[in-house]
């Protein structure tokens, strides 16, 4: 079972990433993203739309330009994002024909807002199954300046495998392509920041505390929760290129592992994690000097940061400590289920820029880490990203993205 | 496309009025799946993956029976052994974490407290049923959750399929939970539906051989295709609750024993049973067919 697997899109691999559309507290879009990165700006601040004041961590990183307040925001963010992967996807000859094209999407916990929105209305179950069904919510493929957008006609499949969700997407849209069922496929991850989500997490333990009277700093210790929605366009490479797409970047492969350990926590060992990563690079008939960068999610979690660094040290061996290793999260927190889905379009912003950054070593991960443990920008030394995600419950992902 | 492979299955469910519990399942008339038995499954057959002072979550039960039912004929579990079961894991979440999700919305909405109950949230939590079943049985490969409502245990087992077909996935356990209250004031009451299904390559001497499709149509016409008995009544008697996604693979399982059980041999024709979910407000439907082998 743990053995080499076909790889993502089968005859039709390699699977190339031609378009990526992000909505974060950076702003709409990788390059705001980036040049936080780049530029050592966080964008993690106290929580202004909706009232978190009584809980122990106040603080997340919220989409505050962009998106309209109201109803459905999660749904709003998702289609931004599609609109932005598809747009990027179009810089070719002959556009994504939107006919032959599906979509995947991943969610921790979708529409849960909803539920929250007036603490005084008491409904029932069935209408709480209603206002949580995001499935028929996204039938249509957004398009800069439609107002409806186009009618989506490829298969659509959403998934919820917590902050692993995209990866399970990710598996049902290659085989779509493999299977012929669309030429293009949107893989999306999304979820948003309410009371309920920071609540959640917070009754869990596993946020980072506000102090109390300083709203621009938190404990060091513990996740600090972020929205966003990321979307990727996937295609059989061949396919990419003769509508004139330059396919750049390919996903080389990918794995998702689960624990198996407990419902809520990592297996402290870092066994699955790199189980996954083993496989990942494996199936992508690497091997660890292969791999130029190491992309993290759920970093400041000691747990996960533990895990992690147990999981590279025994994958990577030596190489551990010399890939520079990055987080999207540094500047906008830690966006749940668009997490395994932003980490893939970050590997195509590394790829493209061969640069990392900022780049620290896995000694910075763990209880032992030093403080702000940020170094300079590094040179990407091999053309392969390994792309790690974590899902609550044990769920561990994997993936390489390389150069074309 | 359709997918050759073998299959065991087995289903649970009952319905909970007004503190009374009536399962669903009579031998008489509703078989209980593929191969399998109706056993109880218990917390002490899960040696050092479960603590047997501890009864399953409620809302998991039936899910957990089903499972532990179909693993057990499939072969890929041994009740009370403890060990890890191979195979991928696919599960259709369809209500199970609405009612967890209301409650939690109803404990944060006023002032938080610090007793507020990190199980409550990790209850509302779609995935939370596959991490379960993970836990629980050993189930340490690959993991998907399909949340897509009525059509989530369809689609469930067609993402299994799907996997299986290209293979990404050797051999997949596919489960689904249905929780739903009934529409009905004067006497309201909660169905809890569960099925599950192990799906393996024809190598195996477990299970029935078909050859099986999950398809996906795009038009109103539909693809509930009444099977010959409409499963005794249960179809009925859980109409009060709404489409529920473990419904049609319920139905799946019995007619899939039915065919295997007539005139006491596996039946050699190429008798077909399809089984569909009505379509939704899109217009869209799934279904899922076999061929007896």
């Amino acid at each position: 079972m743990s053995g080499k697997r076909q790889p993502l899109g089968g005859a039709e691999a390699p699977i190339a990433i031609t378009g990526w559309g992000v909505v974060s507290a950076a702003g709409r879009g990788m390059e705001p993203l980036v040049t936080s990165l780049r530029n050592g700006h966080s964008h993690l601040a106290p929580i202004r739309r909706v009232n978190v004041s009584d809980l122990p961590m106040q603080r997340g990183g919220e989409v505050t330009s962009t998106i309209g307040e109201g109803k459905a925001r999660f749904v709003q963010c998702v289609r931004l994002a599609l609109e932005d992967a598809i747009a990027r996807a179009d810089e070719a000859t002959h556009p994504v024909p939107p006919a032959r094209t599906g979509l995947a999407l991943g969610t921790t916990l979708g529409l849960v807002d909803e539920l929250t929105r007036d603490p005084t209305e008491r409904i029932s179950m069935t209408e709480a199954g209603r206002r949580l069904a995001v499935y028929s919510s996204i039938t249509y493929l957004p398009k800069a300046g439609s107002t409806e957008g186009v009618p989506l006609g490829g298969p659509r499949t959403l998934f919820s495998l917590a902050c692993a969700s995209g990866l399970c997407a990710t598996e049902q849209a290659a085989a779509d392509l493999a299977m012929g069922r669309a030429d293009a496929m949107l893989v999306g991850g999304a979820d948003t920041l309410g009371r309920f989500m920071q609540g959640g997490f917070c009754a869990l333990g596993a946020l980072a505390f506000s102090i109390p009277g300083d709203d621009r700093h938190h404990s060091r210790e513990g996740l600090v929760l972020g929205e966003a929605a990321c979307s990727v366009v996937l295609e059989p490479f061949s396919k990419a290129r003769e509508r004139g797409h330059p396919c750049r970047v390919v996903l080389r492969s990918q794995r998702l592992v689960s624990d198996g350990d407990h419902l809520a926590s990592p297996d402290p060992s870092g066994g699955g994690m790199a189980r996954a990563i083993s496989l990942a690079i494996a199936d992508a008939e690497l091997t660890p000097s292969d791999i130029g960068a190491v992309l993290l999610t759920a970093l400041g979690s000691p747990l996960h940061e533990n895990m992690l660094r147990h999981a590279l040290e025994t994958t990577l061996g030596s190489r551990a400590r010399e890939i520079p290793m990055t987080s999207h999260e540094l500047a906008i927190g830690h966006v749940l289920a668009a997490s395994s889905v932003l980490v893939l379009a970050h590997a195509v912003t590394v790829l493209e820029e061969r640069e990392v950054y900022p780049a620290f070593p896995v000694e910075a991960l763990g209880t032992d880490r030093p403080a702000g443990a940020v170094t300079e920008p590094r040179r990407l030394s091999q053309p392969n990203v390994l792309a790690l995600s974590v899902g609550f419950g044990g769920f561990n992902g994997a993936a390489v993205v390389g150069s074309a | 496309m359709s997918f050759r492979c073998r299959v065991s299955a087995a289903w649970a469910g009952w319905i909970d009025t007004q503190g009374s519990r009536r399962s669903l399942v009579e031998p008489a008339n509703c078989p209980p799946g593929v191969d399998a038995r109706n056993d109880e499954i218990t917390p002490e057959m899960f040696p050092g993956r479960w603590n047997p002072v501890h009864a399953f979550p409620e809302a998991l039960e039936p899910l957990t029976t089903a499972v532990g039912n179909a693993l057990a004929w499939a072969g890929w579990w041994r009740k009370g052994s403890g060990e890890s079961c191979a195979g991928g894991l696919v599960v259709g979440a369809d209500g199970g974490f609405v009612s967890p999700s209301l409650a939690f919305a109803r404990q944060i909405a006023g002032a938080y407290s610090p007793s507020v109950s990190p199980s409550d949230f990790i209850h509302a939590l779609p995935s939370t049923a596959a991490s379960f079943l993970s836990m629980l049985y050993g189930l340490g490969d690959y993991q998907a959750t399909l949340l897509q409502g009525p059509f989530s245990g369809l689609m469930a087992l067609g993402h299994a399929l799907d996997l299986m077909a290209v293979e990404r996935l050797e051999r997949a356990l596919v489960a689904t939970l249905s929780v739903s209250a009934s529409c009905e004031e004067q006497a309201p009451a909660l169905a809890r539906v569960a099925v599950a299904f192990c799906v393996e390559p024809t190598t195996r001497e477990t299970g029935l051989e078909v050859e099986l499709e999950v398809g996906r149509t795009s038009h109103a016409r539909g693809t509930t295709e009444a099977t010959r008995q409409e499963t005794d009544g249960l179809g009925e008697r859980l109409e009060p609750f709404g489409a529920l996604a473990a419904l049609p693979l319920v139905k799946f399982a019995i007619e899939l024993e039915r065919a295997q059980r007539r005139d006491g041999q596996i039946r050699s024709t190429s008798g077909e049973i399809k089984i569909g979910q009505p379509a939704n407000e899109q217009g869209e439907s799934v279904f899922v067919s076999a061929r007896l082998l």
